[in-house]
């Protein structure tokens, strides 16, 4: 592809994926407004958005084999795990942002997990097998992920089990 | 009357609203709510609660 209309679409994929997310959250908040309309106008915006940068994202060419996606993963949660987010949490504590640094904190923990999880993945499936799993949970305050049980208390923000989600 | 912070997700509990959807009062002091009381949005107790 053109170096321009790929820098493009990549700054597209991002914002489209930008408006995804803020408009989950609005339709969240929408509905605790008392707006249950509302939430459901920025819950299905949310999912156009999402099949907007799907459509960006498969024209980049960034949805291949299931191998090749898990490897992309890996490389994105230790970037965020090694690089980025250390990086983030050291200017938080020189500007002294406590929210940013408990923010930043729950999703460097959680990539952790993240990227052992992913890699473990690419193994089975280089060997043409799934991975053996019932389910998995995910703390709704910090994103702790833990596979086929929650515990009683979230290892890393305190949360208490009944916080967790099951996928 | 002093706000206090949910030290796992942030959430503060303000006094002067209280938390009507749970049943507390507006104008309730945090060591006035009932001892069972958690925090609405995470479900903490309130031994997670810092004074700010």
């Amino acid at each position: 592809m053109k170096k321009m209309t790929d820098k493009n679409l990549h700054e597209a994929f991002a914002g489209e994926s930008q408006a995804h997310m803020k408009y989950m959250n609005f339709s969240e908040q929408a509905r605790k407004d008392g707006f249950p309309n509302v939430g459901k106008l920025f819950l299905a915006v949310s999912f156009a958005e999402q099949v907007h940068a799907s459509n960006h994202l498969k024209v980049l060419g960034e949805l291949k084999s299931t191998k090749e996606n898990l490897e992309a993963a890996v490389g994105g949660e230790n970037f965020e795990v090694e690089e980025m987010y250390p990086a983030y949490d050291a200017v938080a504590k020189v500007q002294d942002e406590k929210d940013a640094q408990r923010s930043i904190r729950y999703a460097v923990e959680a990539e952790k997990i993240h990227a052992k999880m992913y890699s473990d993945a690419k193994k089975s499936v280089e060997t043409g097998k799934d991975i053996s799993i019932k389910s998995v949970h995910i703390c709704k305050v910090c994103g702790f992920t833990h596979y086929d049980s929650a515990p009683d208390k979230c290892p890393v923000c305190g949360a208490p089990g009944t916080a967790f989600v099951e996928f | 009357m002093k706000k206090f912070k949910c030290a796992v997700c942030g959430y503060v509990y303000d006094p002067a609203r209280g938390d009507p959807e749970h049943g507390v009062k507006a104008g309730t002091s945090f060591d006035d709510l009932p001892k069972d009381w958690v925090c609405p949005e995470c479900g903490s107790g309130k031994e997670m609660f810092e004074e700010i």
